[in-house]
């Protein structure tokens, strides 16, 4: 969140000038996923006057991947290519246009050119898959918890099913981007990044230079998402190679279309069910297996995490959860905000409302019904003290929500129309939060003895979720001074050296958490001095500035540097959301407008309201885009990212949020642990987005029985407008009016074999693009 | 969306650099020092070699008016909107509406008056309503598609003198947020009347805060006594 003063001020990376002999980079990039370089002729694109060089991995003096620590993602492609949009080269030249165009006449023949895997199902087939590491034991093999096969030996009754779940681009507003400046003894680096430490790691790497010559520094970013944690690394690592070998500034901001085809994105997961249960509805066993595709490679799959989620509040005794690791010839996909969990969580919602379908019980009351008591074990998460959604949310969200009177008007509703249908579905969310040890950051505390004020600097990113203006608040509270007084500086690699990561939700929490710390204890050392000086003088009156003064003189040290040790962690907290929401849909074009959201969420004792609202209605609206909107395609002849621009990529816009959207953070939850009794907001209401794929369940559930169809339907995301008109199974013999007023669904219009209602919408067989599922 | 007059000059063709340098060639002939435009009320004059696939949007960088962003460079994201005024080739009429300046292609602004973030209201000067409302909502989060969504707004209120809720939501169709889901900017945007405008379109004054009313001397001599004194 930035301040009003900074509206149209706030400075980003392409917002800085450019320095005299400022050179720009442009890519050249793969157009098959799958084959060989055979040559490569850039003599077009030097000719073009204004154009300097072209960059290849032959420049590079160092190791070619952007990817530091062991790990390999080539920054240029020497022979293999991995998929298409990857980089091949640089075209450098004096201005950024003249770049873009000239890259594009550079000519790459290929060879050995080969169809790609674009799908899990297709590198299932063919055994590019393997199990993924059990953080728990080390080994990579399933995760467990009680006796699974006694557990469907019990079970009464037992359903199977399958839900695909598609990608997502982060679509960050402002793209990745670095400037690389040599300086006397090295490199200043600017870039994108949400983890300065790696941003340096792979430029040491790459040029093969020490990391103490290379300066990264961050004012802001323009969204991150996880976008910006490893994959913006390209980009600063082919701008290092360029102007080490140019010995020049340059500069690399890619445009849109570069930007969704140069990276990965979120991971498309397929998620297999075998479940259990008694003629309630409770669970008694469930094996899940989810398969994430990692794209070329595994370096950041997140499916081996999901054991923990995949139980949302539930209470499971027996549970096989298998995590699986695909490779495609894809862009290697990353973390995107609640990176798995959201998927996860959907598994387990598609469940319940396979369950609840099976029983024809109300799936809120298949959700009640197996809500997981305090003490019971989990797997890969500790026992909850208190199960808050069963307890205090859902009591509140259905009051709020006014849920059983607008069930009842959904139904009358859906009663009195026939090609207007609606649907109301709540989706609770557990969100186990456990700070990881290696999420560590460097704080400084600066106090100026010229005037009191203070400037703060810590090793996290402000992209958007409002660090910064916590970690000030923070700071303010802790040192007793208002809160103009305090700055919040650039994140850099020399105060804020080794910092971790910013995401996950973990930076806000242990950046307040440290500059806590730090500001206690320089507090500390000026009350002993205004102690010391009261007791000279019990009368003495010393506003903030005069004490500060007074230190100064007296040789106490004014800044504070606290190294956010993971051992010094606060303790592990949960957190509870739940939403309830209302969709309406036009059958006949499958069209539909969210009519109203009522959202709950723990946020413990708020920090700032106005941020964590904000950070819940994002997160929520984000989430309806991966579920509906967000659709990719592939050319499945070449690999070709086909969604890589607005005109074919889409993200929800002002008019695609829902009518009316409330949204309520907990009263009366104060969290015993964490940072002064608050809970993190940056990413847990995405998951529960999963509501907008049940309710819209609902509403062409509603179509389908009244056409004389009640049996279960997948439901693969993201549902797109025609989806959802596929789904409903609409047949031309139902364009036929009523025999008399009133009748809505004469007996002859029923569909004429319910079997033929596709379960799955295959949009697009038979044309030259594929769906990503 | 409006539909982009230079998109060909991001064809792949080997050909697409020498046309621009030959239609640049003659387009200097024929347009040599004719192109003028202001911009936030500074006067320019293009400079008769700059090819014809320039943008607004690239000049704008280029005079280091940087708060006007770029996403997608496809005129589908509003992060570039700026509002422009210009005479209807057709009526006569002056028109002032909000453009993506990223489609809007420099050769053809002649004549056009421009307003950017920056004209609209800064530290300096004030800031405008639009502005102030945004923050006061907590419209803004990372920040980067707040200038298009302010300067959509100001477009708005400077093509109508009155405007629906809806017609704030319609109008902003094209501005994308993946931050903040939307509803506080439409919030701050729909409680913004007229009448606030009326108040607002002069900057605020440096000494008392409010809207400058045109009682005080030239806005320049309070700007230069300020900082004689500060000196």
């Amino acid at each position: 969140m930035i301040l009003h003063t900074h509206i149209g001020e706030a400075v980003y990376l392409d917002d800085i000038p450019t320095l005299p002999g400022e050179l720009h980079g442009a890519f050249v990039q793969t157009k098959y996923a799958k084959a060989k370089l055979k040559s490569t002729d850039a003599s077009p694109a030097l000719a073009v006057p204004g154009v300097v060089a072209y960059i290849t991995a032959r420049d590079i003096p160092g190791r070619n991947t952007f990817y530091s620590g062991g790990g390999t993602d080539p920054v240029f492609v020497e022979e293999q290519v991995n998929y298409a949009g990857q980089a091949i080269g640089l075209v450098v030249a004096k201005d950024r246009e003249t770049a873009v165009r000239a890259a594009k006449l550079v000519t790459v023949e290929y060879e050995e050119i080969e169809k790609p895997t674009l799908t899990i199902d297709e590198a299932v087939k063919q055994g590019r898959e393997e199990l993924a590491v059990n953080f728990m034991t080390g080994k990579r093999e399933a995760q467990t918890l009680g006796d699974i096969e006694e557990g469907f030996k019990k079970a009464k009754n037992t359903l199977k099913g399958e839900l695909h779940q598609g990608s997502q681009f982060h679509l960050t507003m402002e793209a990745i981007a670095a400037r690389v400046v040599p300086i006397e003894d090295g490199y200043d680096v600017f870039s994108t990044t949400q983890w300065p430490t790696q941003t340096q790691s792979t430029v040491a790497e790459v040029l093969d230079i020490p990391a103490h010559s290379i300066n990264v520094s961050v004012r802001r970013i323009g969204g991150g998402y996880g976008g910006k944690i490893t994959r913006q690394h390209v980009v600063s690592s082919a701008a290092a190679v360029a102007s080490r070998k140019l010995r020049c500034p340059v500069r690399i901001v890619v445009d849109l279309n570069t930007h969704m085809s140069l990276v990965g994105w979120r991971e498309p997961y397929l998620s297999k069910y075998e479940v259990g249960f008694d003629d309630e509805g409770k669970f008694q066993a469930l094996k899940v297996e989810m398969y994430s595709d990692a794209g070329h490679v595994p370096n950041e799959s997140s499916v081996g995490f999901l054991g923990g989620p995949v139980q949302n509040g539930y209470h499971i005794p027996s549970l096989l959860f298998r995590p699986v690791i695909v490779r495609t010839d894809t862009a290697a996909n990353t973390w995107c905000r609640t990176p798995g969990t959201v998927e996860a969580l959907a598994t387990i919602e598609n469940i319940i409302e396979h369950i609840a379908n099976f029983l024809k019980k109300d799936p809120l009351e298949v959700r009640l019904l197996n809500m997981v008591e305090p003490e019971v074990p989990r797997l890969m998460a500790p026992p909850l003290e208190k199960n808050v959604i069963k307890d205090d949310i859902i009591p509140l969200l259905k009051q709020k929500a006014m849920y059983e009177q607008r069930k009842e008007e959904v139904e009358a509703f859906n009663k009195a129309n026939r090609w207007k249908k609606r649907g109301l579905s709540v989706v609770p969310l557990w969100y186990g939060y456990n700070y990881p040890s290696m999420f560590r950051y460097g704080i400084q505390v600066s106090i100026y003895e010229h005037d009191g004020t203070v400037a703060v600097t810590h090793g996290g990113i402000e992209m958007g979720q409002g660090i910064n203006t916590k970690v000030a608040q923070v700071a303010a509270h802790a040192l007793g001074i208002p809160i103009e007084k305090v700055i919040i500086k650039a994140s850099d690699t020399t105060v804020g050296a080794n910092s971790t990561v910013t995401g996950g939700s973990f930076g806000t929490d242990i950046c307040c958490h440290g500059t806590k710390v730090a500001c206690e204890a320089l507090r500390e050392r000026i009350d002993a001095i205004k102690g010391e000086e009261l007791k000279k003088d019990s009368e003495k009156e010393m506003s903030w500035e005069q004490l500060i003064k007074i230190c100064h003189l007296r040789d106490v040290d004014l800044c504070e540097r606290y190294w956010t040790a993971g051992k010094e962690h606060p303790q592990r907290y949960d957190i509870w959301a739940a939403c309830c929401l209302e969709v309406e849909i036009d059958v006949l074009t499958g069209q539909y407008l969210l009519r109203r959201a009522d959202i709950v969420e723990d946020c413990g004792k708020s920090m700032n309201p106005f941020v964590d609202i904000g950070q819940v209605e994002g997160a929520f609206i984000m989430g309806v885009g991966l579920y509906t909107s967000e659709l990719v395609k592939f050319d499945v002849e070449t690999g070709v990212k086909l969604s890589n621009g607005t005109w074919e990529y889409k993200p929800p816009t002002a008019l695609d949020i829902p009518v009316d959207m409330r949204v309520t953070l907990l009263p009366n939850a104060s969290n015993p642990y964490g940072v002064l009794n608050s809970k993190a907001t940056g990413e847990p209401a995405l998951c529960f987005s999963y509501v907008v794929v049940t309710a819209l369940r609902h509403a062409i559930a509603a179509f389908r029985a009244e056409n004389g169809n009640e049996d279960w339907f997948e439901m693969h995301t993201p549902l797109t407008v025609e989806k959802v008109q596929q789904l409903c199974g609409v047949r031309p013999e139902q364009f036929r009016l009523s025999k008399r007023d009133g009748e809505t669904c004469p007996e002859d219009f029923q569909m004429i074999d319910k079997d033929e209602v596709p379960a799955v919408a295959e949009s697009d067989e038979g044309s030259a693009s594929c769906s990503m599922n | 969306m409006t539909e982009g007059g230079i998109v060909h000059s991001f064809q792949p063709s080997a050909s697409a650099v020498n046309t621009d340098i030959q239609v640049s060639k003659i387009t200097e002939k024929i347009m040599a020092s004719s192109v003028k435009l202001t911009v936030n009320g500074q006067e320019y004059e293009v400079d008769p070699a700059t090819p014809p696939s320039t943008r607004l949007v690239d000049f704008l960088h280029e005079k280091n008016l940087s708060g006007t962003h770029v996403t997608c460079y496809q005129g589908g994201c509003g992060a570039c909107t700026v509002v422009a005024s210009f005479v209807d080739p057709d009526s006569g009429a002056k028109n002032t509406h909000s453009i993506n300046s990223c489609l809007a292609p420099l050769l053809g602004c002649n004549g056009w008056e421009i307003t950017t973030i920056e004209g609209l209201g800064n530290r300096h000067d004030g800031y405008h309503v639009i502005q102030e409302r945004l923050a006061e909502y907590s419209g803004t989060q990372c920040g980067y598609c707040s200038p298009g969504m302010v300067m959509n707004m100001y477009g708005l209120t400077q093509s109508s003198s009155s405007w629906t809720a809806s017609e704030v939501e319609q109008h902003l169709d094209g501005n994308l947020c993946r931050c903040t889901g939307y509803r506080p900017i439409l919030e701050a945007f729909k409680s913004i009347t007229a009448q606030d405008i009326e108040d607002s379109h002069l900057a605020r004054c440096p000494k008392t805060g409010q809207a400058c009313r045109g009682h005080c001397a030239k806005k320049e001599n309070a700007k230069v006594g300020q900082f004689v004194y500060l000196l």
